[in-house]
């Protein structure tokens, strides 16, 4: 299989009081044509600045290394206007809040058609001929009147199935998801999530998907990369995340969450602690301070991402202790 | 369950709609529309549906925060809603609030301790002695060191802030407590930390909690008992248990099969709702969800379905809900 | 969109109502005898009286202020006491040239404060942004009538580009406009600063960006015209600014316009004259404003369609 993305060991430094701090810290993955790859992790994690890094949206304050190789160009090397001509013709965006990523003084049309004349010579009415087709993809019911609408005019569903059109007009290769139903509704979400996947399907995109929620991944994924305070912490087959978890910050996720579908009503078990601040990162283990099975080693010494079956790497020291 | 606390009636909040400076009142939104319920002592009562439903004015308009248009909440078999100002004012103590977001409701001027001693004075419950003693230990109660009581709401995380909402709500030692969306602003692997406090304070304090939030499989595990809510009103009301592995409602069977579950192997039949929730100032005729319900019929336009206890302590507003029993 | 319109100029109206009230009743509080101004001072009583109810002077307040909104929808606006002329004659005549001066002002103050706005919100903390905003604090600070001197002496005389003073087309006014430009353009640019490094930072700038839109036309095209909105705003306050701003420039550069026009009759206690001015001047605000809010509900689509 092809790759289409692939990160190797990228890192972004934020300045904050006049020194520099690891947001990200040495990441790397892949994903594959037409695979879903999912970025789970909760808030300050480094998920989204990953993504945003990758495109190079982040301010210019920030400090980027490593490589993002996109069809096997890296994206930290392009010029500014080669940068343009991917964003919104090869990588598409999606993010979380459907309220204001759209611009309010616009008409949903003309929003649209915007990315399809940025990257292609076309006329306006042809413009506007695919613009419509890619709403009536989406699934908005009389595509024609909501053309000539506003943003505030549209509910939070409706304004991110736009997005998505806006995303998906130019069928990008890649498709970045930031949080997409994270501000919607659970009915709607459903309806979201459902749009995506079929899309991705028939259009043959690829899917980064950002997400603090194990359901939407268990849903959508078909491997997962976990973070934690700025590195993966382990990396798999959405089967084997859920299966065979291995890292103990994962395995703490997939307990402190209730579950809707089983019958039981024990304790939840909560993962202790606090998330360490980005100024002051434990010189171990980044998860040590919170870990159950916490060694003295892992305060000492962070632990590499290790290989522990075919396609599944976890940082943890436990399964060096394994070997040894 | 404990004896009977809260009872509300045909509970109606109402907001207007102002068309204008010539035109008056054009509409009204009807967040709330007829709301009847019971409270026992100890237990949860959690209240669910997507924004927009009127869970969060149903928790305000109990507690006379936003004050309702029509109905009555009795508490200990009083009527709130008759109460003066100043013997509503009495009455808070009993029952109190916790926000969502924690740092919109603190004031960001006032140390920890000015905050949390201040409904203690408001309400003469401490001289100025044993104040320091109380919030100290209410602060260990729920998990906070008590030298952070010299502190400000800005030097706390997340999850601190919502204990210190937490233990300001409980420091006058309430009967009940309405928790409107307290994890949602939280991350998953906090979030189980409040609710394992809740759980304890529940116990500790024998308080009855009114729990809203969107999140379902949060309030499965919490609740004793669930509250659907549907634009405004009543769809379905049952034990948590019952609720969740024998929905009634169409609209609460395809709430519970929209939530994604964490279980890659778990294929199921999920039922999309179509559209989007209609507006409240303008809501369908007859049975509210039809516009989106999958299982319509002509009924459902025409007449309201009546609230019916379907099963003990089952209660379905729908047409056809003996049907699927 | 045209109910809006309609709604807007219907507010309009009863504004403008409100106002020729407030004229009508200040002719009272000027403590002068209009009857007594016309005759003169040593005339005879009976004289006063006859006048008083040629004028009709002698009926009930109502009654007179309906006599009084009649004549101003027919276009009357009295006689000038000192000038003998018809007030909307004499306010006629300069009506061109106060209106060309504070068009020209309000223009120039977009051309100059607008692209300051958009340079230092770009550049913000930057070397471009403290040199221009340190530009735009000085030009705050300067009064009117030191930096009309100076672009008399510099742009005037020793440059002798544009004439130092007097009034016909044109070229007589740029002087004056931009001596007014130049101490409003700073608010302009202040404010248009600020709401522009608000709208950068929105959720659907970053849209643009990930459509691939270039950094020129991420400003341009889509920061632009949101960050326009409260500057938007601000004109429909700023020009009354404006007119009391054109009084004095007026009379330095001895410009001969309606607020010359002003100037002279409050000096000589001209009622008719002072009324007839003050209704211009709030019926200008009233347009213009009537303006900015059509305007506003074209840049921002959320307001008409609410």
């Amino acid at each position: 299989m092809s790759e289409v993305l692939n990160i190797t060991s990228l890192s972004v430094e934020f300045n904050i009081n006049g020194e520099y701090y690891h947001a990200v810290n040495d990441v790397s993955f892949h994903i594959n044509a037409g695979e879903t790859l999912g970025l789970v992790g909760e808030s300050g994690c480094g998920k989204s600045v990953t993504s945003l890094a990758l495109v190079r949206l982040l301010a210019k304050s920030a400090k980027i290394s490593g490589k993002a190789l996109y069809n096997g160009r890296n994206l930290l090397d392009l010029s500014l206007e080669e940068m343009h001509q991917i964003r919104g013709k090869q990588i598409g965006m999606i993010f979380q809040e459907p309220m204001t990523s759209l611009n309010p003084v616009y008409k949903i049309g003309s929003q649209i058609s915007e990315t399809l004349r940025l990257h292609n010579k076309i006329s306006n009415d042809e413009a506007k001929r695919q613009s419509l087709e890619m709403l009536r993809k989406v699934g908005i019911a009389r595509p024609e009147e909501i053309m000539e609408e506003y943003p505030h005019q549209l509910s939070g569903g409706m304004r991110q199935r736009v997005m998505i059109a806006i995303a998906m007009i130019n069928n990008p290769q890649l498709l970045i998801a930031d949080e997409p139903t994270t501000a919607l509704d659970v009915t709607i979400q459903a309806q979201i999530l459902d749009l995506m996947r079929n899309l991705s399907r028939d259009f043959k995109t690829s899917l980064l998907l950002i997400t603090h929620d194990l359901g939407v991944v268990a849903e959508m994924c078909d491997r997962v990369a976990v973070m934690y305070a700025g590195q993966i912490v382990e990396q798999g087959l959405v089967d084997d995340i859920f299966f065979n978890t291995n890292h103990p910050y994962t395995q703490g996720l997939l307990n402190a969450i209730p579950k809707i579908d089983v019958q039981n009503k024990d304790r939840l078990q909560p993962i202790v602690g606090n998330v360490p601040s980005l100024t002051r990162m434990p010189k171990g283990c980044r998860f040590a301070t919170r870990c159950p099975h916490a060694m003295d080693r892992c305060k000492m010494e962070s632990p590499p991402l290790m290989e522990i079956r075919e396609n599944h790497q976890s940082r943890c020291w436990l399964n060096d202790a394994k070997v040894v | 369950m404990g004896e009977l606390l809260l009872e509300i009636k045909d509970l109606k909040k109402h907001f207007p709609i102002h068309g204008g400076f010539f035109r008056g009142v054009s509409g009204n939104v009807r967040a709330v529309d007829g709301i009847s319920l019971q409270v026992y002592e100890g237990e949860t009562l959690g209240i669910v549906g997507e924004s927009g439903c009127g869970k969060s004015t149903l928790g305000r308009s109990i507690l006379r925060l936003l004050e309702p248009t029509d109905g009555s909440v009795r508490f200990k078999g009083q009527d709130i809603l008759k109460l003066s100002k100043s013997q509503m004012r009495t009455m808070r103590k009993e029952m109190q609030i916790v926000f969502q977001d924690p740092y919109a409701s603190l004031n960001p001027r006032y140390t920890i301790f000015q905050t949390l001693s201040e409904p203690l004075e408001v309400h003469g419950l401490a001289d100025a002695s044993t104040r320091k003693q109380q919030v100290h230990s209410i602060l260990q109660r729920v998990g906070l060191d008590p030298s952070y009581s010299s502190r400000f709401p800005h030097e706390f995380s997340g999850g601190q802030r919502q204990r210190i909402g937490i233990a300001r709500a409980l420091i006058v030692n309430p009967k009940l407590v309405i928790l409107d969306e307290p994890v949602a602003a939280l991350d998953v692997s906090i979030q189980s930390q409040i609710i394992n406090l809740l759980e304890d304070l529940q116990n500790d304090f024998q308080l009855t909690y009114i729990f809203i939030a969107h999140d379902l499989s949060v309030v499965k595990h919490i609740s004793d008992r669930v509250l659907v809510m549907y634009l405004g009103r009543m769809a379905e009301l049952a034990s948590s248990e019952e609720l969740f592995f024998n929905p009634l409602h169409p609209y609460t069977q395809a709430l519970l099969s929209a939530v994604p579950i964490p279980n890659p192997r778990m294929k199921r039949e999920r039922v999309i709702l179509q559209g989007d929730l209609p507006s409240p100032a303008k809501p369908p005729s007859g049975c509210v969800f039809h516009t989106r319900c999958p299982l319509v019929q002509d009924i459902c336009k025409h007449e309201v379905p009546v609230w019916t206890e379907v099963k003990p302590e089952h209660f379905v507003a729908c047409h056809f809900s003996s049907n699927s029993i | 969109m045209v109910s809006y319109i309609i709604r807007r100029i219907f507010g309009a109206l009863i504004v403008l109502l409100g106002v020729s009230i407030i004229t009508f009743l200040l002719a009272y509080a000027v403590p002068a005898d209009p009857a007594r101004a016309i005759v003169g001072p040593h005339a005879p009583e009976y004289l006063v009286l006859q006048i008083r109810k040629q004028l009709g002077l002698d009926e009930p307040l109502p009654i007179q202020y309906i006599h009084y909104l009649g004549n101003i929808l027919r276009g009357n606006l009295g006689t000038s006491y000192v000038l003998n002329q018809s007030v909307t004659s004499l306010i006629g005549q300069r009506i061109g040239a106060t209106g060309l001066l504070a068009g020209l002002a309000f223009v120039f103050e977009l051309i100059i404060g607008i692209p300051i706005g958009i340079l230092t919100a770009l550049r913000d903390r930057k070397l471009t942004d403290h040199v221009l905003s340190t530009g735009a604090l000085i030009g705050i600070s300067l009064p009117v009538f030191f930096v009309g001197l100076e672009l008399m002496y510099w742009v005037g005389f020793r440059l002798g580009w544009l004439p130092i003073g007097g009034t016909g087309g044109i070229l007589f006014a740029i002087l004056p406009a931009l001596t007014y430009a130049i101490t409003g353009a700073a608010y302009y640019a202040r404010l248009l600063k600020s709401s522009m490094i608000d709208v950068l930072n929105q959720d659907y700038i970053r849209t643009a960006k990930a459509k691939g839109a270039s950094p020129l036309r991420v400003v341009m095209r889509h920061a632009l015209r949101n960050a326009l909105i409260p500057a938007l705003t601000y004109a429909g306050t700023d020009v009354a600014a404006l007119l009391g701003g054109v009084v004095v420039i007026e009379d330095i550069f001895g410009y001969s316009g309606v607020g010359q026009l002003a100037f002279q009759a409050i000096g000589n206690l001209d009622v008719p004259l002072i009324m007839g001015t003050v209704l211009f001047a709030t019926v200008f605000v009233v347009i213009f404003n009537l303006i900015v809010d059509i305007l506003y509900g074209i840049v921002d689509p959320r307001i008409s369609y609410s």
